[in-house]
């Protein structure tokens, strides 16, 4: 199916696989390197390349560089707000980058198969 | 295998630092990769996964040897940095009144963020993975970089070289893991924003305001009417406020994390909106306002109580000049070569740029942003001293805008530079560089390196210790608090003694302070800390070897700890004078 509809629909899919499989981890406690590999993937790239989406930025370069960016700046934010407000939460700050990106990488997803299927109609039409 | 490597590293290093030990075939490899590079710049089209694999692997190759080959992390700073994460990681906030390491407390973000991945990770440390982060700290930089250096020229091969440059330039260790890397990482990204998606705008000061006779006379070219006013790309509003959004976010986080960043940012954007090289007219205003709210609300604990440290150094240039360079007349000669390397980089560095930006300077093409970027940062060297690093650190800024001009040596338009001459001039001096890079980015590793031993002394102190004891060091270059930090007093001999005579027995000062109110205090000496103190000159020559052998044989301590690189003395409290055998002066 991925292959199908394309990187633009592949990529926002694996990125919220990522945010789902990296706060998944951190919930049941797995420990060792797929716990790592999984948490560094997503707090690095996943949270802005997903918000970047929505935000329709294309070019390659330019959306990895400020995806991690983008994830750095979320994600600090996120934990000075519970540092000062001393709620502290690995748990709660995971499951609300995971909702962010998820939600993100979903409107993403939704725009591209809609705007996938009309370009599929007026190609049918030209046709 | 390991061992034996490492304390075959340990025992050959000499004073140039980790230069000293490499084999031949580093050197080799450095100077192919840098032919290859060159070869690749003349390629065309350009190959963007080859000139990326390139920045890649040389990145890997100079930042990422000492991670692989040093038995422990790099720098003595970064276990203080660890300490404050782990400190956030126990008690899931904050201490902006605590007595040690209270900056970072007051300057969080980076801290936060750094609790946030060790915990992710399942790591107990964030030691674990702090060595890599000069790998990958570069190689946003080089993402950055490319970003802005495309927003100012059409030329593929300029961002390239540019990011090249960057890399052999860069010998100031600020990429590791530390707010002012992270902070660094998002001014880059700032600025390519403002400049790829807010370019333009009306200017409050125009060129034609130059005096008509300076305009007219020989730099007439760097005043030309034909330099193109530039205009913001159009943006949908959805667009432009998720922009706008994005730096907001960007400099908070910035404010937040370190204390110059914000400054020099802050600088840069306003004189690209004064010139008109920013079209968000407010944007200075709104940074202002951020960096004021986070001084006076979160940060204000530690402001106000080092308002000297602050201000001390304002307007006082000669003196920061001074304190930011190494003092050549009192460190060993190596260290006398490896701070001429350090400077010759700039020089040629800046020696460049002035070539790029005389080829470029007809036609408009000089680009005034990116002048900007190398004068604003240039006000900082007579604002403060930032403790000794000023100019390192404006030198630094000013880095990524020189290296555009130093590209532009060598490629002032679209279609020059294809030369043989060409490519082997550039070989040449990139080869110089590079030389400059392995001895100024490696020249204090012997201070650098820390051995295991020392770790494990600093382990068994702070395992064996009640909570509140004093931890007495002979420098401030110990892998100390990286763990339960909070639960110690700190204090460095080279800071006891600084300007002041150590007496005929220096032991008993030390005592004096160890008799304080502690449960327990501990001395200790490590090689990392006689190394450093050996490299930067930092006390009277065999102040600290003497007051290590009178602890020895002082009945006043007791040996704790002993390991080839480290010894701990525990303060035995109720013994308060030397040993009546003891002769003045010895």
């Amino acid at each position: 199916m991925i292959r199908n509809v394309g990187p633009a629909v592949g990529l926002p899919f694996l990125v919220a696989l990522c945010a789902a499989a990296a706060s998944l981890a951190v919930l049941a406690h797995l420990a060792g390197a797929t716990r790592e590999v999984l948490a560094f993937t997503f707090l690095l790239v996943c949270p802005g390349y997903a918000l970047l989406g929505v935000w329709k930025q294309k070019h390659n370069l330019q959306r990895l560089v400020l995806a991690v960016a983008v994830s750095v700046t979320v994600e600090a934010i996120v934990s000075e707000v519970m540092v000062y407000a001393r709620i502290w939460s690995l748990d709660g700050a995971m499951l609300l980058l995971a909702a962010m990106t998820i939600g993100a990488a979903s409107l993403d997803i939704t725009r591209e198969v809609f705007s996938l299927r009309r370009t599929s109609a007026e190609t049918n039409v030209l046709e | 295998m390991g061992n034996v490597v490492v304390s075959h590293i340990a025992s050959h290093m000499s004073d140039y630092g980790f230069t000293s030990v490499l084999p031949l075939s580093f050197f080799l490899s450095v100077g192919v990769m840098i032919g290859g590079y060159v070869l690749a710049l003349r390629v065309r089209p350009l190959s963007a996964p080859i000139l990326w694999a390139y920045n890649v692997v040389f990145i890997v190759v100079i930042r990422g040897t000492p991670q692989i080959v040093y038995p422990a992390v790099r720098y003595s700073w970064i276990y203080k940095h660890a300490g404050v994460v782990d400190y956030i990681m126990r008690h899931g906030t904050v201490d902006r009144y605590i007595s040690f390491l209270g900056i970072y407390h007051n300057w969080p973000g980076f801290f936060a963020l750094g609790a946030l991945y060790t915990e992710a990770a399942g790591l107990t440390s964030a030691l674990a993975f702090a060595g890599w982060s000069p790998i990958f700290m570069n190689i946003l930089y080089t993402g950055a970089l490319l970003l802005l250096m495309r927003s100012e020229t059409r030329d593929e091969r300029l961002p390239w070289l540019g990011v090249w440059l960057f890399g052999l330039a860069n010998w100031i260790g600020q990429d590791t893991f530390a707010p002012q890397a992270l902070a660094y990482f998002l001014f880059l990204c700032m600025i390519a924003v403002c400049r790829r998606w807010f370019r333009g705008g009306v200017p409050l000061w125009e060129w034609s305001m130059v005096p008509a006779r300076v305009r007219a006379g020989r730099f007439s070219s760097f005043f030309d009417r034909r330099i193109p006013r530039e205009y913001p790309p159009a943006l949908s509003a959805p667009y432009r406020v998720a922009l706008i959004g994005m730096l907001l976010g960007f400099f908070v986080v910035i404010a937040s994390s370190h204390q110059l960043t914000p400054f020099l940012t802050l600088g840069l954007i306003t004189l690209l909106v004064l010139c008109g090289h920013c079209s968000l007219r407010w944007l200075p205003v709104v940074m202002a306002a951020v960096i004021a709210i986070w001084l006076l609300g979160p940060a204000f604990p530690w402001v106000s109580a080092n308002t000297h440290t602050l201000f001390g150094s304002l307007l006082t240039l000669d003196a920061n000049v001074q304190g930011s360079l190494k003092n050549t007349a009192v460190v060993p000669f190596a260290q006398r070569v490896v701070a001429y390397a350090a400077r010759g980089s700039a020089l040629v560095i800046l020696l460049l740029a002035s070539a790029g930006f005389m080829r470029r300077r007809h036609d408009g093409r000089w680009k005034p942003a990116m002048a900007i970027g190398v004068i604003a940062p240039l006000p900082w060297i007579a604002l403060t001293s930032y403790g000794s690093e000023g100019i390192d650190r404006v030198y630094y800024f000013a880095l990524p805008f020189l290296v555009f001009y130093a590209a532009s040596a060598f490629y002032p338009q679209i279609g020059s530079g294809r030369s043989v001459r060409s490519g082997i001039a550039l070989t040449t001096i990139t080869l110089g560089i590079a030389a400059t890079l392995l001895l100024a980015y490696y020249g204090l590793d012997r201070m650098n390196l820390m051995p295991r031993d020392e770790l494990r002394a600093v382990t068994y102190v702070t395992a064996t210790s009640p909570a509140g004891s004093l931890l007495v060091t002979a420098a401030s270059n110990d892998p100390i608090q990286f763990h339960d930090y909070e639960h110690f007093s700190y204090l460095a001999l080279t800071d006891m003694f600084y300007n002041s005579k150590p007496g005929t027995y220096p032991l008993s000062r030390v005592i004096s302070v160890m008799q304080g109110p502690y449960p327990s205090a501990y001395l200790m000496f490590t090689t990392s800390s006689a190394i450093s103190i050996h490299l930067y000159a930092d006390s009277s020559p065999g102040l600290i070897p003497r007051i290590e052998a009178e602890a020895s044989t002082s009945p006043a301590f007791r040996l704790v700890y002993r390991s080839s690189h480290a010894v701990v003395f525990q303060y035995q409290p109720g013994v308060t004078s030397p040993p009546a055998s003891h002769s003045p002066g010895t």
